[in-house]
């Protein structure tokens, strides 16, 4: 050990001799016992203020018929929450089906379906309202012009110049419009 | 110290007895304090202080075995945060007198104890380029003589991390008794 080990070793004896007297430990106990009876009188309010607000709670009656409200009123809320769920969960089935129906043509209305295919299926679902009997002059006409020029459309068919030609003037006539 | 029947009837509510455990414990906390903090009001007040926190929370300690680490440790807490607010404006004007104190004392090898205005003098003139955690930990290990694990176990820190700081703090203190005595 070296001097200075041994100064310091001294000097921690010497402090470790020396505990810190407290003086005032009476006056401290006191002082913490004050603080703690005035934060208890604190924490109590008093017994008339609390009977004037929840003192209802001991009628026994009071109590029953609240216990009975609370009940009826969770029930009703169970019920209500039920019903909305039901309900939301049948639009949403509605939702899917309407619009399966378009999209695979399933529907008994085959004409929207029909339109929606001839379309090429750039519909989008429910952006486009057209009433049913728009929809039904719609293809009444297609099926008029149809069988209007069924002979026609059976010639150019059968002769392979005409078709070629009609088809050429038709190219031709598409081009002009993308043209423009 | 620590009276484990009066802690235990604290714990379970009964605070008939909360004076006793006041009186008992109080001096333990005071010697914490007033090394730490060197200024007897302010270790007096952190007394008080504890002695509530002690009153709202002994219900909550687990056992009267974990009330030694408790207490310590909501002391120093306590100190901790007084000594952090106080580190912000310290300048460092040696005094000859409070050194001549200690010379006096190591030169004459007096049996006398130290008043508590020489041991606070003393200790802040030692411990004051220690950073708050060396303080702590040089107050529990050296000067309260606890082992390293039970400061652990109050400050929060770590073994490794007390035994790191102590080495510091030992280290800083004896180069001011070099340096000045």
């Amino acid at each position: 050990m070296n001097s200075d080990e041994i100064k310091y070793t001294r000097i921690l004896n010497i402090l470790r001799k020396s505990k810190p007297v407290f003086h005032s430990a009476d006056d401290i106990e006191d002082k913490v016992m004050k603080r703690i009876m005035r934060k208890e009188e604190k924490q109590e309010p008093s017994p008339g203020i609390l009977n004037f607000l929840f003192g209802w709670v001991y009628i026994g009656w009071v109590r029953r018929g609240l216990v009975a409200a609370s009940i009826i009123l969770v029930i009703a809320f169970v019920y209500q929450q039920t019903v909305i769920l039901k309900r939301i969960n049948n639009l949403n089935r509605q939702a899917v089906f309407i619009e399966s129906q378009i999209i695979t043509g399933s529907s008994d209305n085959s004409d929207a379906a029909f339109l929606y295919r001839l379309a090429g299926r750039k519909l989008p679902a429910g952006k486009i309202n057209i009433s049913e009997k728009q929809v039904k002059r719609l293809m009444k006409s297609y099926n008029e012009l149809e069988a209007k020029y069924k002979d026609l459309i059976k010639l150019i068919e059968e002769d392979p110049h005409l078709r070629k030609y009609v088809e050429e003037k038709l190219d031709e006539s598409s081009k002009k419009k993308f043209n423009m | 110290m620590i009276d484990y029947e009066i802690i235990e009837e604290c714990r379970r509510g009964n605070f008939r007895n909360f004076r006793e455990l006041v009186r008992k414990t109080s001096p333990f906390a005071f010697s914490v304090a007033f090394r730490m903090l060197g200024d007897e009001a302010l270790a007096e007040d952190v007394v008080q202080e504890t002695m509530v926190t002690l009153w709202q929370k002994i219900i909550k300690i687990r056992s009267a075995e974990g009330f030694r680490k408790w207490f310590y440790k909501t002391v120093v807490n306590k100190c901790y945060d007084e000594l952090r607010k106080r580190q912000k404006a310290r300048e460092y004007n040696p005094d000859e007198s409070e050194w001549a104190i200690i010379s006096n004392h190591l030169s004459h090898e007096l049996s006398t104890e130290l008043e508590n205005r020489e041991t606070a003098a003393i200790i802040d003139l030692l411990t004051r380029s220690l950073s708050p955690k060396q303080k702590t930990v040089f107050v529990l290990c050296d000067l309260e003589e606890m082992t390293p694990d039970e400061a652990s176990a109050i400050t929060g820190m770590s073994k490794t991390n007390v035994k790191a700081n102590l080495h510091y703090a030992r280290k800083k203190i004896s180069e001011m008794i070099i340096k000045y005595i």
